[in-house]
């Protein structure tokens, strides 16, 4: 049995895997002890199948955090493990489009799932989920409810500031003008799917693109991507925030037998 | 008694101590310059210690230097300046600053106008490399060595020239002799261990600093062989300063085997000349060929970079840029292209800051060496 | 503060200048060979004319882009090709253009060059721009390289080393286009130059008048002749008409306000906020003319050439403005200019992409606040990337100026 467990900034996520199956899982808010939410993290997934840490045979870390733990001795960065765990689960995809908390990240991948080209967003919130979740907040909805009204509104309205505290006062701004909520909304994610979209063609789109993190659940964001880049494949079958880490646990696995 | 090598990194962590000693030792004054484009044996043949500009505080906020200049310029500029304006340098009698950038052009003129040191002088330096353009930077530096020697009050003669460049030739033939021993495939010294030696350039006195060279090709000969690197990599950027960078890069298993930046090889990558019947002719000539951003062409950077790729069996380039360091960042993109397309070797691209946390680089670093590796 | 709207009369040279740019953009599609030049004191100018090139400017494109809304996405494209934001946004609009026109872009586009005029006036962005944009097309780069004159004292083998530059330039350029540049066409251009600077230093003098006959939005358009057309008849004849016509305002005693509606004359430090020109009209509503800013004043045509000496005039227009001297000189022109434009307030746009200019912001606010107690306003902005502004902001800092005004 294998262990992949990907302490990112915002959730910690644990997979247990044998015969590249997925045994189990678990997801928890990392708070900013890693220590801590790793360890939590992987109990919580030995728990749900009875099993302990002396029935894994090799854990690998990943993430953020991946050297902030005492839960693996070896470290993988997130972009190849989630280069890994992409290709296991979907082996088309060519162009992966991982959006997270607080970072995003293009990978372009060849048919073994091995890392031909990458590029990250650079210090700065507006092209993360970070910009949604700010805004969120100052205008007290969740991200769930931003993406309803998001998918709700037939136009959208251009938020054209790269800052997203400058974006904050532009949303203010225009509430207060009597402008359509609906339609600020949908201009927030369709600004970030653009920003994304600058970030994607840096290594290039090839199919199929697969776009994961969290910011796949995120269905008002998807449908802007969508609109810039064209088809993209969503994970259906799995937590779209898990891809690093099972991809972890799969470089576990060939690193034991070698 | 220290090794050389030892002597050498630590000048790096208490640089001002250390040039406050070498003036009180010496009885000479202390000339500062900024960018390897500033020929230092002018200033050596004057008679002063010549110290490069570095920010030596490198956890110093900047508070007093955001008046007096835009968050929006490069960050060398801004924390030195900082530091000048907090009289951190005491021992400073003036600077040397050329026509670079924006933000190094700025600096001399806001040096003037504040005046922290009773001396501050510019080089125009040509962006061409014809003779007209020689013709022009050997008057320049006339013009220079005039005003040193008028500070100075001793005029600057043709013969110390010859003597300084006598020095700094020497100087840069051992640094070149102990970067050659990187060639090899388990390269014997580090490149973090060669920022080292390289800094220590900048602030000791160069005939000792020559004597510390030759002590380490000794030290270096009598080393256990280390393992082989995970990968040779070429880092190319404008200046790469902050010592955690190479240390991250080379704590992931790679070695960096030779670089293109501002506090490495373009400080020594050449020779001057010797005996010249025309010394400053000869200064010009040399130093023209400093393949820095702000003046030099995307293919003459190209060649450059190829060469050094070529010669030292670079797998990697990574590009380690500042934050809003313009001249760098614009050459990029086409630079990137040239490297990639006709080298074949792969790259990454990373943006330094000051006082910025070494996590997210080092994820994209090792990101990079994981793909080397596959 | 509500903005009122209000129609306000421009002087009628607006028009025949939004005209001539409009014809300069139709030409750049037909008129071979076309070279991509700079917006700076730009001794290839001159140069081209008396060799038959039609010179085009991206930096202009990248102006009319802003103002059409067009420039925050061409800025964001050039992201994706690897152009850092820390790069002028007047590189960035371009180079977004190139990769991704789109299916309208402004005027029609600004088209591909056969060659790249460039000197190494201004800054560092010029050589490198260029120099990019040369790997890109592979097309032929006149390089044309001048010093800096950081002190009042220039050193004289600077005009030397310049006009031994200018002079390679012109062998350079007759050998890339097989056209011979006689010294009579040379002279005549040079001739035709000066003339236009002539015109535009009278110009500026008339706007010391209170009422101020012309706003920064009248002086900026002006602008365009001093950059583009410098050796042209055209350029001649547009620029008297501006001249006559704002020597008749004067005479009749014609303001962009009133007597009475003028209350503030405004110093406007660096360049002007392109795609968000409506600020100079809500100024304007609110009793302010800016008659002076470094960008309009201290740039274009402050240095006389004599055509009988074409290379040692070309040459001293490459070493003269306010782009090749110092911070010093900038700071000692405005402090004279306060006092004869009677200034009193200053608004400084501290322009991220434009380092160069905005460089003496913090020290010429500060010395001006010093010597005359006026009140001075920095906004913090970008001149072409639109992303880079926040209306609420820079709005809320404006109307806390103008109560400062009173």
């Amino acid at each position: 049995m294998f262990a992949g467990v990907d302490i990112g900034s915002a959730s910690t996520k644990a997979v247990l895997m044998r015969d590249s199956r997925i045994l189990s899982y678990y997801i928890l808010g990392s708070g900013s002890d890693f220590r801590k939410s790793s360890q939590e993290a992987l109990s919580e997934a030995l728990n749900r199948i009875g099993a302990t840490v002396g029935d894994i045979d090799r854990i690998i870390t990943t993430g953020y955090g991946r050297y902030i733990t005492e839960v693996g001795s070896e470290a993988v960065t997130e972009i190849s493990c989630g280069a890994r765990g992409v290709s296991f689960l979907y082996p088309e995809a060519r162009t992966i489009v991982d959006i997270g908390g607080q970072d995003t990240k293009a990978i372009r991948i060849n048919d073994k799932g091995q890392v031909l080209n990458f590029a990250m967003n650079d210090k700065c919130a507006a092209g993360t989920g970070r910009f949604l979740e700010r805004i969120a907040v100052s205008l007290g909805l969740d991200l769930d409810k931003m993406a309803a009204l998001s998918l709700k509104s037939p136009t959208i309205t251009a938020i054209s500031s790269t800052c997203t505290v400058f974006a904050e006062t532009e949303v203010v701004s225009r509430i207060s003008g009597g402008e359509s909520l609906e339609s600020i909304v949908r201009g927030l994610h369709n600004a970030l799917a653009g920003r994304i979209y600058g970030l994607v063609l840096r290594v290039g789109v090839k199919e199929t693109v697969l776009v994961c993190g969290g910011g796949a659940l995120n269905a008002g964001l998807v449908r802007e991507l969508r609109d810039f880049i064209g088809d993209v494949t969503l994970p259906l079958d799995v937590d779209p925030r898990l891809l690093p880490a099972i991809g972890a646990a799969l470089i576990a696995k060939e690193r034991h037998v070698s | 008694m220290s090794s050389a090598l030892e002597q050498m990194t630590s000048s790096g962590s208490n640089a001002p101590e250390v040039i406050q000693g070498i003036k009180t030792e010496t009885g000479k004054r202390v000339m500062g310059y900024f960018h390897p484009i500033v020929p230092e044996e002018l200033i050596y043949a004057a008679g002063f210690h010549p110290a490069r500009l570095y920010r030596w505080y490198f956890e110093e906020p900047i508070t007093v230097g955001d008046s007096y200049i835009q968050t929006f310029l490069c960050s060398y500029v801004r924390s030195l300046w900082d530091q000048v304006l907090k009289g951190k340098y005491p021992y400073l009698s003036g600077a040397i600053i050329p026509r670079a950038c924006e933000a190094v052009t700025f600096l001399y003129q806001t040096w003037k106008r504040h005046k922290p040191t009773p001396f501050v002088d510019y080089i125009n330096v040509p962006w061409k490399r014809t003779e007209n353009a020689v013709g022009f930077f050997a008057q320049e530096l006339g013009r220079v060595g005039k005003d040193l020697g008028k500070f100075a009050e001793k005029e600057v003669t043709e013969d110390s020239l010859r003597n300084a460049i006598k020095v700094y030739n020497k100087n840069r033939e051992l640094l070149k002799k102990i970067c050659d021993l990187r060639k090899a495939e388990i390269p014997p010294v580090s490149g973090t261990e060669i920022f080292d030696v390289v800094m220590s350039g900048f602030i000791f006195d160069k005939e000792k600093h020559n004597e510390l060279l030759e002590q380490l090709l000794t030290e270096i000969s009598q080393r256990a062989q280390p393992s082989k690197p995970l990968a040779r990599i070429l880092v190319s950027g404008g200046c790469v300063i902050d010592r955690r960078v190479w240390e991250m890069i080379e704590s992931t298993g790679v070695s960096i085997v030779v670089d293109d930046v501002n506090n490495g090889s373009r400080s020594f990558w050449y020779s001057v000349e010797d005996g010249a019947k025309e010394p400053l002719e000869a200064l010009a000539r040399a130093y023209i060929m400093v393949p820095s951003a702000f003046k030099t062409s995307i293919e003459d950077r190209f060649n450059y970079v190829s060469e050094l790729i070529s010669e030292y069996k670079v797998d990697g380039v990574i590009f380690a840029i500042n934050r809003n360091c313009e001249s760098e960042k614009f050459v990029y993109p086409e630079l990137n292209k040239k490297v990639k397309g006709k080298t074949k070797v792969p790259t990454l691209n990373i943006e330094t800051d000051y006082l910025v946390d070494m996590a997210p680089l080092r994820t994209r670093v090792e990101a990079f060496v994981e793909t080397l590796k596959a | 503060m509500a903005e009122k709207k209000q129609r306000r009369e421009r002087p009628a040279f607006n028009a025949e200048i939004a005209a001539s740019i409009g014809k300069h953009y139709k030409d750049l599609q037909t008129n071979k060979p076309m070279a991509y030049a700079l917006m700076a004191p730009d001794p290839l100018i001159e140069i081209a004319y008396a060799a038959g090139i039609q010179p085009a400017f991206p930096e202009n494109y990248a102006c009319i882009c802003a103002a059409r809304h067009a420039s925050g996405g061409y800025c964001e494209s050039a992201e994706a090709y690897d152009y850092s934001p820390d790069i002028c946004s007047y590189c960035r609009n371009h180079f977004g253009y190139i990769y991704a026109p789109g299916e309208k872009p402004p005027m029609g586009g600004i088209g591909e060059p056969d060659l790249f005029l460039l000197p190494t006036v201004a800054c560092t962005h010029y050589f490198k721009w260029w120099d990019a944009l040369h790997e890109i097309f592979g097309k032929p780069l006149i390089f044309l390289n001048t010093p800096r004159a950081m002190e009042k004292e220039m050193p004289s083998y600077y005009l030397d080393y310049a006009m031994k530059e200018v002079e390679q330039a012109i062998a350079d350029i007759e050998k890339v286009t097989g056209t011979k540049i006689t010294n009579e066409k040379l002279s005549e251009a040079v001739r035709l130059s000066d003339e236009v600077t002539d015109y535009w230093q009278k110009i500026l003098e008339l706007n010391k008048t209170v009422p101020a006959p012309m706003n920064l939005s009248d002086l900026s358009n002006i602008l365009f002749i001093l950059i583009v057309l410098v050796g042209t008849q055209e350029g001649v004849d547009l620029i008297k008409k501006c001249y006559e016509e704002t020597k008749q305002r004067v005479a009749e005693g014609k303001g962009i306000l009133s007597k009475e509606e003028e209350k503030h004359r405004i110093l406007w430090i660096d360049i002007p906020l392109w795609y968000r020109l409506g600020m100079l009209g809500y100024l304007e509503n609110h009793g302010c003319v800016i008659p002076i800013s470094d960008y309009t004043q201290y740039i274009w045509g402050t240095t006389r050439m004599d055509a009988s000496k074409p290379v040692e005039g070309l040459a001293r227009k490459a070493l003269g403005g306010e782009l090749n001297t110092s911070v010093d000189d900038q700071i000692d022109k405005m402090l004279k200019d306060i006092e004869e434009f009677h200034v009193d307030g200053v608004i400084a746009l501290s322009n991220r992409s434009c380092r160069i200019l905005s460089v003496g912001i913090p020290d010429a606010t500060r010395i001006i606040r010093e010597k005359f107690g006026i009140p001075t306003l920095v906004l913090d902005g970008d001149h072409t990337d639109e992303r880079i502004f926040s209306e609420a902001e820079v709005m809320n800092r404006i109307d806390s100026f103008l109560e400062m005004l009173g």
